[in-house]
């Protein structure tokens, strides 16, 4: 078990265990924060936050539940600290990141205005609808993450698909591009 | 939407630069974690070493005791509870000098 070498100080367990969850991780805060440098600042905070307190991950449920909630609490914390909470700001840093061949494909204006629109919801949706679309967690195991109840992460990730739904239908009124699951 | 959302979101590197980023972090408490470890393994040895000393000395006395001493020999031995078999090692004692002599004089 990783998380219980990791909790002995074996680097390379802890490192197999960033590794393994560092995607996920990164998108969660990506989306708290809305930048991708704050982004690897609270992941990077929140696995030496998972390390400081792995003596209270329970070995026998799934670790990366446990991992995205000290996440998504890191996030909002730094959220907090650097008071950078604008919409407009996504759309200035969104050219600086490094363009590969998927994002070329993708239309700039589409992600901006996702990006905008992600940036406009509170930081609980878009948790919720990042672990729900992005990461396939379930209403459930959100609910487990966030310490709400389900019947508030289904009330999240619906509202939190409608505006995004609803930002990207004003560039194609047509597009049906979500799907309720 | 979902290939969308996760793609806007994730990172565009392969994270192995972000992974070793946060190794450098933790190696201060991953040390800590390591001399903690190895410091409770040193206290569960002395703790054991301290409590098995004295019963490690004692079986170790008891049992060159126990080769030093035989059990049922004692100033009454088996030679002197019997006189019969004290005189028949006596005769052949004897006898043994006699062959010697008669040896040593031819």
């Amino acid at each position: 078990m990783l998380a219980v070498q990791a909790a002995a100080g074996d680097r390379e367990a802890f490192g197999a265990l960033v590794e393994r969850h560092q995607a996920a991780v990164r998108r969660l805060t990506r989306a708290v924060t809305g930048d991708a440098h704050d982004a690897d600042d609270a992941a990077q905070d929140a696995f030496l936050s998972a390390l400081d307190r792995i003596e209270t991950y329970d070995a026998s449920r799934p670790f990366g539940p446990w991992l995205m909630r000290i996440a998504t609490n890191a996030a909002i914390d730094l959220v907090r600290r650097r008071a950078v909470r604008r919409a407009d700001a996504l759309d200035e840093r969104t050219p600086s990141r490094r363009s590969s061949p998927a994002t070329d494909a993708e239309s700039a204006e589409i992600r901006a205005r996702l990006n905008a629109a992600l940036a406009e919801l509170p930081e609980r949706q878009r948790v919720a609808v990042t672990l729900f679309d992005a990461e396939g967690y379930s209403h459930a195991e959100i609910a487990a993450v966030l310490g709400i109840p389900e019947g508030t992460v289904r009330s999240d990730v619906f509202h939190a698909r409608r505006a995004l739904r609803v930002a990207l239908e004003v560039l194609d009124p047509g597009q049906k591009t979500m799907e309720e699951r | 939407m979902n290939d969308l959302l996760k793609r806007l979101l994730s990172p565009d590197d392969d994270g192995r630069a972000f992974t070793d980023a946060v190794l450098l972090r933790a190696s201060g408490a991953l040390h800590q974690r390591r001399a903690a470890a190895e410091g409770t393994g040193r206290a569960t040895w002395t703790w054991l070493e301290a409590w098995a000393r004295p019963w490690l000395i004692a079986a170790i006395v008891g049992l060159a005791l126990a080769l030093a001493l035989p059990v049922g020999r004692g100033p009454q031995g088996p030679a002197a509870a019997s006189p019969t078999l004290a005189a028949d090692l006596m005769g052949t004692s004897a006898g043994t000098s006699y062959v010697l002599a008669e040896t040593l004089g031819n």
